[in-house]
């Protein structure tokens, strides 16, 4: 670096003579990390002014006088003086942290070449052993990324936003380019969905089908500039995935081994009461009539009460006695176990089995061809009760050089998914009553934290009026998934001169996913639909189907035998089409341009169909057997037991960009894309958005003065601008009237007819959102570039959002969604990385990132209903953050001990609200639900052969809706928190406490409504926490076998490493008692992030 | 290169029109509407999901105050007093303007669909369509219009009337002209009747229910004559095969067993029905949350079913009152009523038994249509043939082993209308209230004596025929009926003749969208 600087500067100053005879060399230089031929090296011969700078090849021809070394030199490299050789290879190590190449997915640009904000991440150092799915090891990885762990089970994606939020309807999620191919989602699941724990989360994540140890690294594309070739596709972000390549005359086998134990959740963790307390207050519901033999034994779900009152009620001829005898003693014995029982339901439903990841890849290559070829199986006991995963992997990667000119790139992935989980039925809300619900949920995790450990958990209770026991019906109740991930493309260049390259890209993928709910006959779902044991049960069970027809009947099972098995199949195919052209050239020496143009076009089709097997015999050889009257009141119902729908993706795109540099030392590039799509509107400004972005760099280092004003203290200087305009289409896809078919709901059967009717109305106008975004950065380097420091700030404007419009209604509707809505958003990124130490055999390396954004919504007509702002992940509103987080305004309890609030007429009362209403304004703003401020801290440490290393995560700024606890009734099943403790009793304590009493029988009958005042009370300002995290998210130690032994094995490497992930949090709100604030507890499929211990054995031949 | 990327340029610019229809591809499966046959399917949504009747029934006066100790809703409280409404309930302004321009939109696709078509098919629909749009046109002016009154319909403001597929109309020009262009609609649609297409006539306009429509706008446009013929082509030559045959539901053993029955559309008197979503069901039954105005015991007894007539004794006996309905009614003191329009509800989420409740409403029988010619006999003072209608109907809703039953003559209405006392208004109590209240026809003229008591009497048996359809807000408005609105602890409120506030409040979004208000004389606000 020096050096080079000191030959810019000789060759100012020297003239030279030419009189020496000259020899034409040519040579190529190329990286040492990876391999890769470096664009844009400075070769001069020693001691003279004239010189070349290398091609996109990396190669050189220079004449150099006989007994002339050359010097070649480059930007972040060691500078190396060589004498010069024919077909010389001249590699040239890193001397900083800096990366020489930005990939974009379309096009490698040098990296001083390069205006827009970017941070690349080794696969390698940010890898989570043991994490299977890749994307949730960005967590903390760059600056401006923020990833939340909204599940932890495999196939959910994170919450990923790359600076925030882009969109208010829509799902603000990053492109994802895989070796320069878009991926596509399988199915569309938008932000708020991905934390519902609804079944179609799990084939969320694009990238679950992708080996982690396939992958080279990641470049996360953060401003206008970086993206801008994405143009009307990247409003949110790219991330662009590099997977592993074959490389010429190294041939390596490496074989990867994770082995992984998570630890089961503890109740030291939570708070939740022990039996003990737990029965205490049965039995106070008891004395209060709230638990009695009337209430509990009929009651539609019951637990250590209702059993007893069952026993109690049955006889047994066997004995000639009641199961349990009608006498107090024995009734008090059975207590008495129940409370001695402190049923851990964490060691019944979770377990450490060990989970295995291994993985084979294979590299070769000659100059001529490379390959690179990988197979991995992953493999997951479980960590909960039926969550079996086994994945299978495999990739190969192809090169082939056929000529000088042309090349051949082949890449193909498949993988296959085979997957278990808990069955589960979508969550809804109740809008009446505030009540968020699951209908039969058996989520391990939240029954664990939901059922009192008063429970035998080998004892069948009653749920639904029938027997239920969660091992039972976890084993008689699930889901498999099988997916399949198939990728194929060929990618053909052509240099018909050297400073053309011609190439043209195709690539087809297909995805299938079958999710196969199965509901034995012996489940308690599938029992319930023929609860009848009695006429009370008869009457009360929802279950049951009374005959319209049939005046003056008595309900009747529509499942008379046999469950259910209800399929969902998704399926996607597309296909890419992209050809380019690129022109790279230096003039004069000082001119660098580089010109890179091309279209590209794709298709898209998916398809998702559901079919309901009603009555299937699992038992009976999988026979089939159904009751009309099931079709008969789905139809009285609108349900319908089989849907198939598709959709059809199409978009065209043209895109150029052009950047010149003079020296290097200024950069100005330009880039435009010109992109339709078929989910917008007929006419062209609607259907056809251009995009734009012109940005500037100044690398002040390159300036001649630069080094002899700072020395080494400040080595390296880049100031960079952008303005841009990106895009992304919009949520809503109504251009043209939706029309669908619908059945009418009618009363009777007889009436029946199936209709089309208007879903959504046209909108010809509806166009992309859009953004416009100002960036500017500055990369600094100091000591040698021993310290880089990495600081951007940007401006986003967010418009043509798609929000609600009010119009007259003549048209059809009185509110629609159109692109009227606005939203800016502002932040600033910190990366510091240091070698605090380097010695030959300590190193210790520093790194922290901070950033924070903050959004605000700017214009938006807001139509939401009053529940929809209180519950987890709140919504949008004009004038705060995008999604935030709002509360009924908590004003104690009352004389009674109800929670009081203030409701919609200003008045503070206890059940007297209206979840649905529109009026909003007098709700308590909490904060947004998106943290503001995120980031990590990294420490590793080397020595010799040992490396340890300390990663903790953090994120700031919002509020967390604490899971509620409290309820207008509760049932001899339910878990309580320790809170409890500390509830009102008598009158007065209103004075001392917050915690709600347990309503006695009489305020349960004086008030119907008396549910709604604690649906508001767990929504209301006293429950809300501040979602501030710091976690220890790693700590690792690893051993690198030394050479010496490996010799004797005939191996090349080998390591091992013990990794503890997820270990604890440093801190957080202690109002959250144990509830992580990463992650959203809506039962379904949704579990936490486990806590974790991996082995990885890292074998190379 | 430069070439290259001009040569690309052109390319593109070539290729971007191609791209344009590789772009028209349809996103997901969404219908166009392009064959008859899905244009006749689309119709099946061109009939309006929610309902004006809560509105109407809380407005007018067959509903009185229980008193503070019960419960009421914002938006009942409001329609009680008439005010303007401004909650987003199902069945509030918002939501009915929206549902009856949601279903003109249909129509207007619809027709857009089938034109040019000129097959005996495309007709029929054509005729549906026309149809579909008038009645929720007529449905809109009926809530949110002051009644046709000839002499002040240039003044009165109307609705925006769409003719044209997603296109907005920002003005509301006058009653007038909605009454013109709904009267259009309906006179081009009836020469092109023609039932053979429909699968489930009874949720269509069907030959007759498109008549008995025809009939019942005439009757409020005030063409007499019209009204006649129309209500005669509906009925046929034997009516009372078109009346609800009110003795066969006296065996039936309940409250659900009736209702069943009487949304059947095995139901002859049942021309067309009508399905909304709506609270009223449950509203009318005096549910906790609406038991402050209900159809009480007074009402009942001093002006529905169990009021003084020329077939009753203001009593429930079956000696003292020959009404079949006087004898099937449910409830409480607070909420009585007849089960006929209760809720029926559409379960979504069995745990949470949460869902839509639904009315069904049969907006066209066989005994208003028949009441609608009678009123047009009369105002043509053709009392025999007027008389006729209403025997028929009396036959039909009338035990006639009933001591109380009777063949009604001029003679014996005059007699017993005479026997009936003026109410008063403002009345000092329901109790003291009557089926006659005084009457100002809004731009038309009856005559004291025979025709106003003959009026009386058919308007009663209107009132009886239509309880939870809101014809009877109607009718106040059409004869201009002033009566009170009592107050637990407030100042008693008076509906005057012509009352500006006849005319609902548009929705608060569609003002803000630019729509002239509904004026509001400050005087009778108070």
């Amino acid at each position: 670096m020096e050096k080079r600087l000191m030959m810019f500067l000789a060759g100012l100053f020297l003239s030279l003579g030419m009189a020496f005879a000259q020899t034409k060399v040519t040579g190529t230089v190329i990286s040492q990390e990876d391999d890769q031929p470096i664009i844009g090296a400075s070769v001069l011969v020693q001691g003279q002014r004239s010189g070349t700078v290398t091609d996109v090849d990396g190669k050189f021809t220079i004449s150099v006088p006989s007994g002339k070394k050359i010097t070649i030199s480059y930007i972040g490299m060691e500078t190396q003086t060589v004498t010069p050789k024919n077909g010389m290879t001249v590699t040239l190590r890193s001397s900083a942290e800096l990366q020489e190449v930005v990939v974009t997915g379309m096009q490698k640009t040098d990296r001083r070449l390069f205006t827009g904000s970017t941070t690349k991440v080794d696969a390698e150092k940010a890898k989570l052993d043991g994490v299977a799915d890749i994307s949730r090891s960005l967590e903390g990885r760059a600056a401006g990324v923020s990833v939340q762990n909204v599940s932890g089970t495999f196939g959910t994606a994170p919450k990923i936003r790359v600076r925030g939020a882009t969109s208010i309807y829509g799902s603000s999620r990053p492109l994802w380019v895989v070796d320069g191919v878009i991926m596509e989602d399988v199915t569309e699941v938008d932000a708020d969905q991905l934390s519902s724990g609804d079944a179609e989360t799990l084939i969320s994540s694009a990238i679950a089908g992708l080996n982690a140890d396939d992958i080279e690294s990641f470049q996360i594309l953060k401003d206008g500039s970086a993206t801008s070739i994405y143009g009307a596709r990247a409003m949110s972000g790219v991330i662009v995935v590099t997977t592993k390549k074959g490389k010429s005359g190294q041939t390596r086998i490496n074989y990867t081994g994770e082995f992984t134990m998570r630890l089961k959740p503890s109740y030291s963790n939570f708070n939740i009461m022990n039996s003990q307390e737990q029965m205490g207050i049965y039995k106070e519901l008891e004395a209060n009539g709230l638990i009695s033999f009337g209430r509990t034994y009929r009651a539609s779900s019951s637990g250590v009460y209702g059993k007893m009152y069952q026993l109690m009620n049955t006889y047994n001829p066997a004995t000639g006695s009641f199961m349990l005898s009608q006498t107090e003693e024995a009734k008090n014995a059975y207590l008495r176990e129940a409370e001695m029982r402190n049923t851990n339901w964490f060691d019944e439903l979770f377990s450490n089995a060990i989970q295995q990841n291994h993985s084979i890849s294979m590299s070769t290559g000659t100059d001529k061809a490379q390959y690179y070829t990988s197979f991995s199986i992953m493999d997951d006991p479980g960590w909960t009760e039926q969550s079996k995963v086994r994945r299978y992997t495999a990739s190969i990667n192809a090169m082939y050089n056929v000529n000088k000119k042309v090349t051949l790139n082949m890449i193909a992935n498949a993988s296959y998914r085979n997957q278990r989980a808990p069955g589960t039925t979508s969550q809804s809300v109740d809008a009446v009553t505030g009540n968020v619900s699951r209908d039969f949920d058996i989520n391990p995790y939240s029954y664990a934290i939901n059922s009192s450990r008063a429970l035998d958990p080998n004892e069948f209770y009653t749920r639904n009026y029938a027997p239920f026991n969660i091992h039972n019906e976890l084993a008689n109740n699930f889901m498999n998934l099988d997916v399949v991930d198939l990728k194929y493309q060929a990618e053909l260049k052509y240099k018909p001169i050297k400073k053309v390259e011609l190439a043209v890209l195709g690539a087809y993928k297909y995805s299938t996913t079958t999710q196969a709910n199965e509901i034995h006959e012996n489940s308690n779902m599938a029992q319930s639909f023929r609860a009848m044991d009695d006429a009370t049960i008869r009457d009360n069970n929802p279950w049951l189907y009374s005959d319209p027809d049939k005046p003056n009947t008595k309900p009747e099972s529509v499942l008379p035998v046999g469950g259910f098995y209800r399929e969902t199949k998704y399926k996607m195919s597309s296909w890419d089409f992209r050809a380019t052209a690129q022109y790279n050239d230096v003039f004069n020496e000082d001119h660098i341009v580089n010109l890179y143009g091309g279209m590209e076009i794709n298709d898209t089709q998916r398809s998702r169909s559901y079919f309901n097997g009603v009555g299937m015999q699992y038992d009976m050889g999988y026979l089939g057997s159904y009751d009309y009257l099931f079709f008969k009141q789905s139809a009285e119902q609108n349900a319908m037991y089989y849907s198939l729908s598709n959709s059809y993706g199409r978009e065209v795109s043209f895109f150029a960009t052009a950047t010149y540099s003079w020296k290097g030392r200024y950069v100005i590039n330009g880039t435009t894309r010109y992109e339709g799509s078929n989910r917008l509107g007929k006419s062209r400004s609607a259907r056809w958005l251009p995009t734009w972005n012109v940005s500037g760099a100044w690398n002040a280092h390159e300036e001649p003065w630069f080094q002899k004003t700072f020395k080494t203290a400040l080595t390296h200087a880049t100031l960079k601008a952008s303005y841009s305009l990106t895009g992304d289409k919009p949520a809503v896809t109504n251009s043209q009237a939706i029309i669908q078919s619908f059945n009418p709901w009618r009363p009777f059967a007889s009436d029946k007819e199936s209709g089309l009717q208007i879903y959504d109305f046209a909108n010809p106008d509806l166009t992309y959102e859009k953004k416009h975004e100002l960036n500017i950065g500055v990369d600094l380097g100091f000591l040698n570039n021993r310290l880089n420091v990495q600081f951007d700030w940007y401006r986003r404007n967010n418009y043509d959002l798609i929000g609600m419009r009010t119009t007259n209604g003549t048209k059809g509707t009185i509110n629609e969604y159109a692109n009227v809505a606005s939203m800016r958003s502002h932040g600033e990124e910190l990366s510091i990385s240091s070698k605090n130490i380097v010695s030959k055999d300590f190193k210790w390396n520093t790194d922290f990132i901070f950033s924070h954004v903050k959004t605000k919504i700017t214009e938006l007509d807001n139509r939401s209903r009053l529940i929809d702002m209180v519950t987890g992940t709140g919504f949008a509103k004009k004038g705060y953050a995008y999604r935030s987080l709002f509360s009924f305004d908590f004003k104690g309890l009352n004389a009674n001990g109800i929670p009081q609030v203030v409701n919609e007429k200003g008045e503070v009362v206890t059940s007297d609200i209206y979840f649905q209403s529109r009026d909003i304004d007098y709700l308590v703003y909490e904060g947004p639900t998106d943290p503001t401020i995120t980031g990590s801290l990294g420490n590793s440490f080397t020595y010799k052969n040992w490396h340890l290393n300390i990663f903790a995560t953090y994120a700031f700024g919002n509020v967390v809706r604490l899971d509620p606890a409290f309820y207008a009734s509760y049932s001899d099943l339910d878990a309580m928190p320790k809170e409890f403790k500390n509830r009102w009793t008598v009158s007065g304590d209103e004075n001392k406490t917050t915690i709600p009493a347990i309503p006695d029988l009489r305020q349960l009958q004086a008030d119907t409504k008396l549910s709604y005042a604690f649906n508001a009370y767990n929504r209301s300002t006293d429950r809300v926490a501040k979602g501030d995290f710091i976690r220890m998210k790693e700590i690792s130690v690893a051993y690198d076998f030394p050479q010496t032994w490996l010799n004797a094995l005939k191996l090349k490497s080998a390591s091992i490493k013990l990794q503890g992930t997820n270990l604890f949090l440093i801190y957080s709100d202690k109002k959250l008692n144990g509830q992580d604030p990463e992650f959203f507890n809506t039962g379904g499929v949704a579990v936490p992030m486990a806590r974790q211990f991996t082995c990885t054995v890292r074998v190379g031949l | 290169m430069k070439k290259l990327s001009i040569l690309s340029l052109a390319a593109g610019m070539l290729a971007l029109a191609s791209c344009d229809s590789y772009l028209d591809k349809l996103p997901d499966d969404r219908a166009e509407v392009n064959s008859l046959d899905k244009a006749k399917k689309f119709l099946v949504s061109a009939y309006p999901n929610h309902s004006p009747n809560f509105v109407f029934f809380m407005s007018g006066d067959n509903v009185t105050d229980n008193g503070v100790l019960y419960t009421a809703q914002p938006n009942q409280t409001n329609a009680y007093k008439w005010e303007p409404i401004e909650t987003e309930n199902n069945d509030d302004p918002k939501q009915v303007w929206n549902a009856n321009y949601e279903a003109v939109a249909v129509a207007n696709m619809a027709l857009e669909a089938l034109a040019g078509d000129e097959s005996a098919d495309a007709q029929a629909l054509r005729a549906e369509a026309l149809l579909c749009r008038a009645f929720a046109m007529f449905q809109n002016a009926n809530m949110f219009c002051m009644a046709w009154n000839d002499s002040k319909a240039d003044e009165y403001l109307g609705i925006p009337y769409p003719k044209v597929a997603g296109v907005s109309v920002n003005e509301r020009g006058t009653l007038r002209q909605t009454y013109e262009n709904i009267n259009a609609d309906i006179e081009a649609a009836l020469p092109l009747l023609n039932d053979g297409y429909l699968t489930v006539p009874k949720y269509h306009f069907n030959q007759k229910a498109a008549y008995a429509f025809a009939a019942r706008f005439n009757l409020f446009y005030q063409n007499w004559d019209k009204a006649i013929e129309y209500a005669t082509k509906a009925l046929g030559g034997n009516p009372i095969a078109l009346l609800r045959d009110m003795g066969s539901y006296a065996t039936l053993a309940g409250v659900d067993d009736i209702h069943n029955k009487w949304i059947r559309s095995g139901e002859n008197c049942n021309l067309m029905f009508v399905d909304a979503v709506s609270i009223n069901g449950r509203a009318n039954r005096g549910s906790s949350s609406y038991k402050r105005f209900c159809h009480n015991m007074d009402v009942l007894k001093t002006q529905t079913m169990w009021a003084k007539t020329p077939w009753s004794e203001s009593a429930s006996a079956a000696t003292k009152n020959a009404l079949q309905e006087a004898r099937r009614m449910y409830g409480s003191n607070q909420a009585v009523y007849i089960p006929s329009l209760i809720e029926d509800f559409e379960i979504r989420d069995k745990i949470n038994q949460t869902g839509y409740a639904h009315v069904v409403d049969p907006v066209f029988t066989g005994d208003e249509t028949i009441l609608t010619r009678a009123e047009a006999y009369i105002m043509k003072k053709d009392y025999d043939k007027a008389l006729a209608d209403m025997n028929t109907w009396l036959t039909a809703h009338c035990d006639v082993t009933s001591p109380k039953f009777l063949t009604l003559t001029v003679d014996n209405v005059n007699t017993a209308l005479d026997a009936i006392r003026m109410t008063e208004v403002p009345s000092r109590a329901v109790g003291e209230e009557s089926i006659k209240k005084p009457l100002n026809p809004q731009g038309f003229t009856v005559e004291e004596g025979t025709q106003t008591n003959m009026i009386y009497v058919v308007l009663q048996m209107r009132r009886i025929t239509t309880m939870y359809q809101g014809q009877r807000w109607l009718d106040i408005k059409r004869w201009g009926i002033e009566f009170t609105h009592h107050l637990d602890g407030e100042d008693n409120l008076v509906f005057k003749a012509g009352d500006l506030r006849g005319a609902i409040q548009l929705p608060n979004d569609v003002i803000e969208a630019g729509l002239e208000p509904n004026p509001r004389e400050t005087a009778t606000q108070n």
